[in-house]
C-alpha cells in the first residue's frame, strides 16, 4: 500500500482529527502538532492497517494512543486514569442514592446556558469521560468503534458515557443555577 | 422482571437506550422498567437533554489549510529518509547492521532492564493478574520460578451482608492455594467481573509514579490488557484487584467492600471455609 493510496484513505478525515486533537490539547499549536504526528505514525504502520476497516476509528486511536504518549508525559494531562478526579466521583457514586433530578429544572437547559459554558464543561471533564463523548456524540461513532479505539471493553464504553454525561448535565446545571435560571 | 430497587443495574443502560445500541429484548427489559421509575425516567431525561447540546453547541473546528500541505512535505520527508538509509546501508550489509543493532540493543538496553526489573516487581504480579483474572483460574502469583505444589481449593459461597452496586450477596469464588497463602476472590455480576488478589508480598516495592490515596491506603493504579489494577499492601500482604469496571468504581468498591474481603480473608486464616 503506498503513498498515493495512504493520502487518499487518510486525508479527507483531517477536519475530524484536528476537531479531536483540540478539544484534547486545548491550544492549536499542540492540535497541528499532534495531527502531523498522527499522520506519519500512521503512514509509517500503514501495512498494520486492515483493508476495508474503518480507517476512521484506526486514525483516532493512533490520535488518541500518541496524546497519551507524548503529551501526558508533559504533564499536561494527568496520568491514564483519571484517578485526580477519582475523590470527587466516590461521592458522586455515594450520592446515586440521591440522584440528580430533572424535577429541579424548570428551563430548557439549552436556553439557560451559553455555548461556550458547554464547552468549559466539556474541557473540565476528565479526558477519559470527554473523549468517549466526543467520538459518540460530535463523531457518531458506535460503542463498538469506540470501544476499538480506547481499548476498552463495551461495557466501560457505556458506563462511562453515561456517567460522563450525568457529570457534564450537573456541571451545566450549577452554571444556570449561578445566573439565577434554576 | 425489574424491581424498583434494580435501579441502579439499569442505570447503565440509560444513554445506551438513547443511543440505540441495545438489542431488542434488553432494550425492551429496560424501557418497561424505566416507564415505570420516575428516577430512571429523569435520568433518561437528562441524557438526552446533554446529548444534542454536544452534538449541537460545540463548535467543530477545521484543520488550518496549511496542516494537510505541511503533513504531506513531511511524509514526503519520511520516504526521503528511508531512501537514504537503503543507500547508506546497501542490501548486503543489512544483515551485519541489523545484527550489530541486536547487539547493541541487547547491551545497552535490555540487560540493564533486566537489573532494574528485579528492583521494580510489582508489574509481574499485576500482569499475573490480570491473566488469572481473565482465566479464572490461579497459578502462583507470588512466584513463578518457585510454584507451589500445594492443595488448590475453590469454594463458591455467599457473604451474608455482602452488597455491591445495589446487588445483595453476589457470588464469590475463592481459589486458595494452601502452602502460598495466595488467595483469588472473584465478584461476578452483570458480565463484569471482580478479582481480588491476596498474596505474600516479602520485600516487594511498589513501583513509582500513579499513587493514589484513600484513606490512609496508598493504592497503585495502573491498566493492563484493557483492565484496571489497584494494587495496594498491608505490612506482608498485597492486594490486587482487577476489573473491567471503571477505576472509581473499583475504588468504591474498595471503600465499602472491603471489610467483607477482610472477613473473607480472617476466615481464610482460620480456615473456616474450608474445615470441611
Amino acid at each position: 500500500m503506498g503513498k498515493k493510496e495512504f493520502e487518499e484513505l487518510a486525508l479527507p478525515h483531517i477536519n475530524s482529527l484536528y476537531n479531536f486533537a483540540l478539544k484534547l490539547t486545548g491550544n492549536t499549536g499542540d492540535a497541528e502538532d499532534l495531527v502531523q504526528e498522527t499522520y506519519l505514525r500512521a503512514y509509517k504502520f500503514f501495512h498494520k492497517y486492515k483493508k476495508d476497516t474503518y480507517i476512521k476509528a484506526w486514525l483516532f486511536s493512533i490520535l488518541r494512543n500518541t496524546f497519551i504518549n507524548i503529551y501526558r508525559k508533559k504533564k499536561k494531562e494527568p496520568e491514564k486514569v483519571d484517578f485526580h478526579s477519582v475523590e470527587q466521583f466516590i461521592d458522586q457514586l455515594a450520592e446515586r442514592d440521591n440522584p440528580l433530578s430533572k424535577d429541579d429544572i424548570s428551563n430548557d437547559l439549552s436556553k439557560a446556558v451559553l455555548d461556550s459554558e458547554i464547552k468549559s464543561a466539556l474541557d473540565e471533564l476528565p479526558e477519559e469521560f470527554r473523549t468517549i463523548i466526543l467520538l459518540s456524540d460530535i463523531e457518531g461513532f458506535s460503542y463498538q468503534e469506540i470501544s476499538d479505539v480506547i481499548k476498552c471493553p463495551i461495557g466501560t464504553v457505556m458506563s462511562r458515557l453515561h456517567r460522563g454525561r450525568k457529570i457534564l448535565y450537573k456541571n451545566l446545571a450549577e452554571y444556570a443555577k449561578g445566573k439565577g435560571y434554576l | 422482571m425489574f424491581f424498583k430497587n434494580d435501579c441502579k443495574s439499569v442505570n447503565l443502560y440509560i444513554s445506551a437506550i438513547l443511543d440505540g445500541e441495545l438489542k431488542d429484548k434488553k432494550a425492551n427489559k429496560i424501557r418497561n422498567h424505566i416507564e415505570s421509575c420516575d428516577r430512571c425516567r429523569s435520568e433518561l431525561e437528562i441524557v438526552k437533554s446533554i446529548k444534542p447540546l454536544v452534538k449541537n453547541k460545540i463548535k467543530i473546528e477545521k484543520a488550518p489549510f496549511y496542516l494537510k500541505t505541511r503533513i504531506i512535505g513531511s511524509i514526503e520527508e519520511l520516504d526521503k529518509e528511508k531512501s537514504l538509509i537503503g543507500r547508506i546501508f546497501p542490501i548486503a550489509w543489512r544483515p551485519v547492521y541489523t545484527t550489530s543493532v541486536v547487539a547493541m540493543l541487547f547491551l545497552l538496553v535490555i540487560i540493564p532492564l533486566y537489573y532494574l526489573s528485579s528492583s521494580v516487581s510489582a508489574s509481574p504480579i499485576i500482569a499475573k493478574s490480570v491473566k488469572n483474572h481473565m482465566s479464572n483460574t490461579i497459578t502462583d502469583i507470588f512466584d513463578e520460578q518457585n510454584p507451589s505444589n500445594g492443595t488448590e481449593l475453590e469454594r463458591k459461597f455467599d457473604v451474608p451482608g455482602l452488597s455491591w452496586q445495589g446487588i445483595g450477596s453476589p457470588k464469590v469464588t475463592l481459589h486458595y492455594l494452601k502452602e502460598r497463602r495466595v488467595a483469588y476472590i472473584s465478584f461476578s455480576r452483570k458480565g463484569h467481573k471482580l478479582s481480588v488478589f491476596i498474596f505474600d508480598i516479602n520485600n516487594l516495592k511498589l513501583p513509582e509514579g500513579r499513587i493514589i490515596k484513600q484513606g490512609d491506603k496508598e493504592i497503585f493504579v495502573d491498566t493492563f490488557n484493557g483492565y484496571n489494577v489497584l494494587f495496594w499492601r498491608e505490612g506482608n500482604t498485597g492486594y490486587s484487584m482487577v476489573s473491567d469496571l471503571a477505576g472509581d468504581e473499583m475504588l468504591f468498591f474498595l471503600k465499602y467492600g472491603e471489610g467483607y474481603v477482610n472477613q473473607i480473608q480472617k476466615n481464610i486464616e482460620i480456615g473456616t471455609f474450608f474445615e470441611e
